[in-house]
């Protein structure tokens, strides 16, 4: 049976060991990503995959944000807090969807409105969208109340945009066919009552 | 009567080609074409990942405080992390041995002021300083330092390799005339991959 002395002992010596890493506990947040430039069509949803991850000592809330040079194109699901266990490592990231809309940004040479007979010459530069996804604490850290700042980490990936152009030519088929079917209908029943007549 | 059937047939068989002509024009996939070729191909693709992940220290996670301030003008006044008994900061940013990457850091805090609107001007009033090398009475620096910005990033210390920390301290000044109060902000650290700008 272990004495008392023993006991103590072992306790002190797990206070020594234990105490310095409960004081030195960190936290943070880490991202993970696979892509910086994307070719993107307008008009269209697209997606891409973001990894957050935490591999230090204590849990953290963490959200996925956008710079303010993507917010016109990127919107869905991306502010959504997610909570990263402490020491997950990259590999084994929590997986979160950027999802975004890139509206039509090219302007289409249309004979009639906006709509018809148009057609798409690519002209104009190429329109790119340079910014970041950035993870950051959900909260900032630190006492209010007194003089002075709380804080706030993050991390960030570059991304870009690319929005690709479709060169098409003005399409006249709707029309050439939509005359012929008229000649060719008309000129179907004339000479058939024609011939009922006679 | 043999004209007539004729021009009946021919306008039905040119219906018939227009709707053959229709169909096929929105289903690419049924044109006839002219030559047969034989290709053999096959994918390659390389996926290039990049991770980085940072924590701030203890200190630092707790806020940067400045404690009670009783006489103005106060000149670049210690955070109270700013020195510990052996004149180290307590304030860092470690960036993780699991990162691929090595990282720049940037700093922007929004407006330091009180809940009643009074402001501290960010502007020569609230500085910091890093160091990615040295953590001893002299570094980071007051001299070498740089003052907080609240519109977009400020760039520090560069190339923060991973398994590495970086530095800081930080420093506040109070014009005589300030209002008196508790004022209060956020400081925002964020890492980048080494080049890369810092955004907004």
């Amino acid at each position: 049976m272990m004495d008392s002395r023993k006991l103590a002992s072992i306790a002190l010596l797990m206070c020594f060991v234990l105490l310095p890493q409960a004081a030195m506990a960190s936290k943070g947040v880490g991202i993970v990503w696979s892509t910086q430039t994307e070719a993107v069509a307008e008009n269209a949803r697209h997606c891409i995959n973001y990894g957050v991850y935490n591999p230090w000592d204590e849990d953290v809330t963490a959200v996925l944000t956008v710079s303010d040079t993507l917010r016109p194109v990127i919107t869905g699901e991306y502010s959504t807090p997610t909570f990263l266990a402490a020491g997950t490592m990259h590999d084994d990231a929590k997986q979160i969807q950027l999802c975004f809309y890139v509206p039509k940004v090219y302007t289409d040479d249309c004979l009639v409105g906006n709509m018809l007979f148009c057609e798409q010459t690519c002209s104009e530069p190429e329109v790119r969208y340079d910014g970041e996804v950035i993870v950051m604490e959900a909260a900032p850290s630190g006492q209010t109340g007194a003089m002075g700042s709380t804080t706030a980490l993050g991390v960030s990936a570059p991304l870009t945009l690319r929005v690709t152009c479709n060169e098409y030519p003005r399409d006249y088929t709707i029309i050439i066919v939509g005359v012929v079917c008229v000649v060719a209908v008309g000129g179907y029943y004339y000479f058939r009552i024609r011939k009922k007549k006679k | 009567m043999d004209t007539e059937n004729k021009i009946l047939g021919v306008m039905a068989a040119i219906l018939v080609v227009l709707i053959v002509g229709t169909i096929s024009t929105f289903m690419p996939q049924l044109q006839i074409t002219g030559a047969q070729t034989y290709t053999q191909q096959t994918t390659s693709n390389a996926t290039i990942q990049y991770y980085i992940s940072i924590s701030s220290s203890s200190n630092l996670s707790a806020g940067i405080n400045f404690g009670t301030i009783t006489s103005l003008p106060a000149t670049a006044v210690n955070a109270t992390g700013n020195y510990n008994e052996s004149y180290n900061t307590q304030y860092w940013i470690a960036v993780s041995s699991d990162s691929n990457t090595p990282v720049d850091l940037c700093v922007k805090g929004d407006a330091f002021n009180t809940s009643g609107g009074d402001e501290i001007d960010l502007e020569n009033n609230y500085n910091w300083s890093d160091n990615s090398t040295t953590n001893d009475y002299d570094w980071p620096d007051l001299a070498g330092s740089y003052n907080l910005t609240n519109t977009t990033y400020l760039k520090g210390t560069t190339n923060v390799a991973a398994g590495d920390s970086n530095f800081y301290r930080f420093w506040l000044s109070v014009p005589a005339a300030q209002a008196a109060g508790t004022y209060n902000n956020t400081v925002y650290f964020k890492a980048i991959q080494t080049g890369q700008p810092c955004g907004s």
